[in-house]
């Protein structure tokens, strides 16, 4: 690419300029056009809705939400649940989709088999008919919540969701020490092995000091657990996973994962076996080949398509709505249903993924920019 | 791309975006078509579900039939199943002529989407099933339960200002789509399942047990249920209106399918102009003067549309109730023809 001259830069900036304003004036005449639309047929129009009281309950929200709070707080609090299902969904397809990848890359033939199966069925089957299907298995064939199963104590399985003892505010302290300490002593181990020191010690001494003073505190009392019990109803108390989020979590992680597992999978392979053979050669053994040459350039290939995975993951979250699960498509139809402003509430859909997506493209942006050289 | 063809293509996109539609007004538009496009409901036996044979069946569908009958002479409907969620969308952006698919008028719906309710054809209320085996008979006891709602109706408004009235707690498990909604309950997923009375009883009624579910007596909201149209076609919607009309005063003067040819000949000035023997009532509505007859002679008057559909000829065998004629202490009540 030849670099512009100065006289066709500036050539480019003013048309860029007249494009642009070009662009602002339509947006703003549909803009104006769709209001005037809007006026003629009677249908209110505005975000003045927002500080509305919303009067609907949502079943459950990572911040604080009541159906006295406003219709922003309801799709902020439907944001929340969004974020909490995307960033778990987020961790387990790429752990599915290595495990997946790895398997298919192995050369073991049933692991091979088992991965590739796993790939064609659920890759070439519609997403939402899958959260159907585990919607099915987690309301329908989970025990009633009477018939509870109950594998360890103070843990309830029903189709009411998961209940496990919650742990109280000193307990919440104690656990970020406890992992606050860890990651230190994790650091701490890793620098003492690159310079070349034993350094496996301190994170097993610190791992075993956090647990005993865990256990200790809880047996004196210090930090407690609410848990759960049997309510008229179902389990009441103590922390609940619900039915509707385990769907859309391991929904969307099967799902997404097939796709992962393939870029990964073409990654690796689209890596010259000259490269493994070089490593070889240099006296690397098969795993330092794999760990040193082949998977940083493997890496570098797949990041672009895992992040688009990823980021369409994100975007499918918005199924949440056809299985209960009160993420932020959800709490707002019913707010568009309330009021009857669906392009307001339309536009707030998009700033909102538009938003989240842009976030993750420019942490993956810093994640590449490792990978450069 | 050139500048050129850049700039060609963009006032292209600007000028789709405002291209208006033209609207000629409803009633002609339905009649160039030769057919009436009704969205109603997806799948709920009474008041709307297709038969074995494809065919759809229910109080809204009839209702349809009757407003195609009034505008066309004939009963030629196109039927849209829509779910709760998409209903008022779809008539807004003119994908249907008229909505009957149980909606239940709220200020917002007639006032705020541009859209009318011309008058109701089912009086409805808000109510609570619950499992029998629980042992509840008062909404008082169901502190702390499981509510299934269905996403898109007037419900989950419903259900938190009565509970919150009450002073007892809920979950809400929203679903939108109707046939997760009603196995969720059915698994268990939620203790009360709550919706329109009707639309309850022919959930317990197409159940695999009736018997395991009651319906509490408590009702939580009123819920007039009736056909919807746009707002801007004020002729469309007196017709609509007036179609409803006409079978309660069908009812009123004892005018049946059956013996609809017979009263044309009764010596009674007010029936003989109700039928189209003498001209009058198709004229305001820019309709032949036969309508009432036609629409009666094919569905009937309104106890035969409802027995048929909801009520004692029907597996539903739901009572009148308020669903009667006001001469009988119900609240059907129509003016005059």
């Amino acid at each position: 690419m030849h670099r512009p001259t100065f006289r066709q830069a500036h050539g480019q900036r003013i048309f860029q300029f007249i494009l642009l304003l070009g662009m602002a004036a339509c947006v703003y005449f549909v803009a104006q056009y769709v209001k005037q639309r809007l006026d003629s047929q009677g249908i209110a129009t505005g975000f003045g809705f927002l500080w509305d009281r919303a009067g609907y309950n949502l079943g459950e929200s990572l911040i604080p939400y009541d159906g006295d709070d406003s219709y922003g707080r309801a799709l902020l609090a439907g944001f929340s649940n969004t974020l909490k299902v995307a960033v778990a969904a987020i961790f387990f397809s790429l752990f599915l989709g290595f495990v997946a990848a790895v398997a298919m890359l192995s050369g073991h033939r049933t692991a091979e088999r088992i991965a590739k199966l796993y790939v064609r069925v659920v890759r070439n089957t519609p997403v939402l008919l899958q959260l159907f299907f585990w919607f099915g298995i987690f309301t329908v064939s989970m025990p009633a919540p009477r018939e509870t199963y109950s594998p360890l104590p103070h843990l309830y399985i029903s189709n009411r969701g998961i209940n496990f003892p919650a742990p109280d505010g000193t307990a919440w302290a104690v656990i970020a020490i406890v992992v606050a300490v860890l990651l230190a002593a994790f650091w701490l181990s890793n620098q003492r092995r690159q310079a070349g020191k034993s350094g496996s010690w301190i994170f097993l001494l610190s791992t075993l000091g956090c647990a005993s003073l865990m256990i200790l505190l809880t047996r004196a009392g210090v930090i407690a657990f609410e848990y759960p019990a049997a309510g008229r109803f179902s389990i009441n108390g103590g922390a609940t996973i619900s039915p509707e989020f385990l769907t859309i979590l391991i929904g969307l992680s099967v799902y997404t994962g097939t796709y992962i597992a393939e870029v990964l999978r073409g990654a690796v392979e689209s890596i010259s076996t000259g490269q493994m053979e070089a490593a070889q050669a240099l006296g690397l053994s098969q795993g330092q080949g794999l760990r040193l040459v082949v998977l940083p350039q493997a890496t570098r290939v797949a990041m672009p398509a895992v992040v688009s995975e990823l980021l369409n993951l994100v975007k499918n979250s918005s199924l949440g709505v056809a299985v209960g699960y009160p993420e932020l498509v959800s709490a707002g139809n019913t707010a568009m249903n309330q009021t009857g402003q669906a392009i307001e509430l339309i536009a707030i859909y998009m700033l909102f993924y538009v938003t989240l997506n842009y976030v993750i493209t420019k942490l993956s942006h810093v994640l590449e920019a490792r990978y450069e050289w | 791309m050139t500048p050129l063809k850049t700039t060609l293509a963009m006032a292209s996109i600007c000028a789709a975006g405002l291209a208006t539609m033209a609207q000629a007004d409803l009633i002609s538009t339905i009649k160039d078509r030769g057919e009436l496009t009704c969205g109603v409901h997806p799948g709920l036996v009474g008041f709307g579900a297709p038969d074995e044979n494809g065919a759809w069946q229910g109080l809204d569908p009839d209702f349809c039939r009757a407003f195609a009958i009034a505008i066309l002479g004939e009963p030629s409907v196109k039927f849209v199943p829509l779910s709760a969620q998409a209903r008022f969308t779809a008539l807004q952006n003119g994908e249907i002529d008229v909505l009957a698919q149980n909606s239940t008028m709220t200020l917002t719906r007639d006032a705020g989407l541009g859209l009318n309710f011309p008058m109701f054809n089912f009086y409805d209320g808000q109510g609570l099933m619950i499992r029998a085996d629980l042992g509840v008979t008062d909404a008082k006891e169901l502190d702390g339960a499981s509510v299934c709602i269905q996403q898109g109706t007037t419900s989950e408004y419903v259900v938190r200002n009565f509970f919150t009235d009450l002073g007892i707690t809920f979950k809400p498990v929203v679903i939108e789509s109707g046939t997760e909604f009603f196995s969720a309950f059915f698994a268990n997923r939620c203790d009360v399942i709550t919706s329109d009375l009707s639309q309850l009883a022919v959930v317990r009624l197409t159940s695999d047990d009736p018997s395991q579910y009651v319906v509490l007596e408590d009702i939580m909201a009123k819920s007039p249920l009736g056909p919807v149209v746009r707002g801007d076609d004020k002729d469309f919607m007196d017709v609509v209106k007036w179609v409803v009309y006409a079978t309660l005063t069908a009812e009123e003067l004892d005018i049946t399918a059956d013996n609809v040819e017979d009263m044309k000949n009764e010596n009674n000035a007010d029936i003989q102009k109700f039928l189209g023997v003498t001209p009058g009532v198709g004229e305001p509505l820019g309709l032949d003067d036969d309508w009432v007859a036609n629409v009666i002679s094919s569905l009937g008057n309104y106890s035969e549309i409802f027995e048929r559909n909801v009520g004692q000829d029907s597996p539903l065998g739901l009572e009148r109730g308020q669903n009667a004629l006001w001469r009988d202490g119900g609240l059907m009540y129509s003016p005059l023809f």
